[in-house]
């Protein structure tokens, strides 16, 4: 039970502290307490420290984006299987203003992998008709500047509404709702100036995990991640965010209705797929050079998600 | 001698690719912060000259070289340069002495550092409460109004919060 007269008599010394005066003199239980003051007066701004990471991050990546033929693939970044790609893309160029940035096919005789651009952020399409029944969905966060028209051409491009515009008690308006093939977004407009986190790209992906903590430890360990941000209510985690390279992948804590894949740009594949193993992860591919390009490994980690880590071929032909 | 390999790691991935300085950026963020804090006493030009440490580290991590010291030695070589610079441009404008730079114990940036990280780790209404408090320097009452919370519910927080930052420094020092 805190002991009323100690927080008056710390919030005094604060007082004086923060105005530069001598803080009065204290027993022994109160001297440290003010010591610990006396150390948070230096405290960087919240914010400052996100801030600076992505600048870095940025200038950081310039050179090696500008070798990568998609230049808004960032290190994380949603792939999506589906069996209708066109109607999937039709879907985004409708509702986003997507652009279709490049196709090849997937194999003989059917499919093809695409990459679409939304904003500033590359979405990797898969399409096959082969995909029936196993797709890979994904649920995607998208900032916009006027979610009630983007979310109105959602639903007039074919999408269902699982929650209409409305301003959240975190900082931004969102709608909610599912396109034609089965992916979820979260369609949103930040309130105010300052974006609740100042890394995200147009569009992060986002997972569901019914225990958040646990899958930030293994992502951290798998992938390096950072954790971000996490906020609790009641003892649940109701948003948490993590950095991988220059992207955020954000997530809540609920059971996860779509089984998602993230492509994720790594420098060594071979190191990558070897952590995550080590971490936990299933393999479900090693790592092998693919006649498109790329060298690329399949990850299933502990919680359900596919992971491809992937290089461009190209890099590795200046290589060898 | 983990840990230095794990570093070595680190800087070894940052040099092959740039992009991958974040984690080094990350274990030494408030290290950096706290050496300049120390320094400056001013948190507006504390962060322009962490900014300016990063960014020189980030554009010479080409150059670090391994010679058995951590790589926080050689951000706070850089930091002292930026620092020094800096009061050698102020010392100019306004006429005042550059302060006695080299009297700050190593140990005592470790502990703000450490602090600063287990902010970051407080439950969010007591995190909010020393933010307001101490960096935007708001008294309690504005901050009880802005919380909506009572002034004695506010002053508890505060309390928590110092009790629970001096534990787990003690914790992590024991």
């Amino acid at each position: 039970m805190p002991d009323r007269a100690l927080i008056e008599q710390l919030d005094r010394a604060i007082d004086a502290l923060l105005a530069g005066a001598q803080t009065p003199p204290a027993d022994s239980e109160l001297s440290p307490l003010i010591e610990i003051a006396r150390g948070l007066r230096d405290l960087p701004e919240e914010g400052f420290k996100a801030r600076l990471g992505t600048e870095l991050q940025r200038t950081a990546s310039m050179p090696t984006s500008s070798t990568i033929a998609s230049a808004a693939i960032h290190t994380v970044t949603p792939f999506i299987y589906v069996p209708d790609g066109d109607g999937l893309i039709e879907f985004m160029k409708h509702t986003f203003h997507a652009e279709e940035v490049n196709r090849h096919p997937h194999r003989p005789g059917g499919g093809f992998v695409a990459t679409v651009k939304i904003g500033d952020t590359g979405l990797i399409v898969m399409a096959d008709e082969s995909a029936r029944g196993r797709e890979s969905l994904t649920t995607l966060h998208v900032y916009v500047k006027d979610c009630d028209a983007v979310y109105q051409r959602s639903l007039d491009a074919g999408a269902t509404s699982m929650g209409e515009p409305r301003d959240t008690t975190y900082g931004e308006r969102a709608g909610f709702v599912q396109d034609p093939a089965g992916n979820h977004w979260y369609i949103a407009t930040h309130l105010g100036p300052a974006p609740a986190l100042e890394s995200v790209w147009t569009v992060t992906p986002f997972v569901h995990h019914v225990n958040v903590r646990k899958y930030i430890e293994f992502l951290e360990r798998a992938m390096g991640a950072v954790q971000l941000a996490l906020h609790e209510h009641s003892g649940r985690v109701v948003y948490a965010a993590v950095r991988i390279g220059d992207a955020v992948l954000e997530m809540g804590q609920r059971e996860s209705q779509l089984k998602s894949s993230l492509y994720m740009l790594v420098d060594d594949v071979d190191a990558a797929y070897d952590r995550a193993v080590a971490a936990g992860a299933i393999s479900i591919a090693p790592p092998a050079d693919q006649p498109v390009g790329l060298r690329m490994a399949v990850l299933k980690d502990p919680f359900g998600y596919q992971w491809i880590a992937a290089k461009q071929l190209s890099e590795l032909e200046g290589d060898l | 001698m983990n840990q230095e390999h794990n570093e070595r790691l680190l800087v070894e991935a940052a040099q092959r690719d740039p992009s991958r300085f974040a984690d080094l950026y990350e274990q030494n963020f408030y290290r950096v912060f706290a050496y300049v804090a120390r320094r400056v006493g001013n948190r507006h030009q504390t962060e322009d000259l962490t900014a300016d440490v990063f960014r020189e580290a980030l554009a010479g991590i080409q150059k670090f070289e391994w010679r058995g010291l951590p790589f926080a030695t050689w951000l706070l070589g850089i930091a002292s340069r930026v620092v020094a610079d800096h009061w050698k441009r102020a010392g100019r404008e306004s006429g005042n002495p550059a302060p006695d730079s080299d009297s700050a114990a190593a140990q005592e940036i470790e502990r703000s550092a450490m602090l600063f990280q287990l902010v970051d780790r407080l439950p969010e209404a007591q995190f909010r409460v020393i933010h307001m408090r101490f960096v935007e320097e708001k008294s309690i009452r504005e901050i009880a109004r802005e919380l909506g919370r009572s002034e004695g519910a506010v002053k508890q927080l505060q309390l928590r919060a110092i009790e629970n930052l001096r534990t787990q420094m003690e914790g992590a020092h024991a």
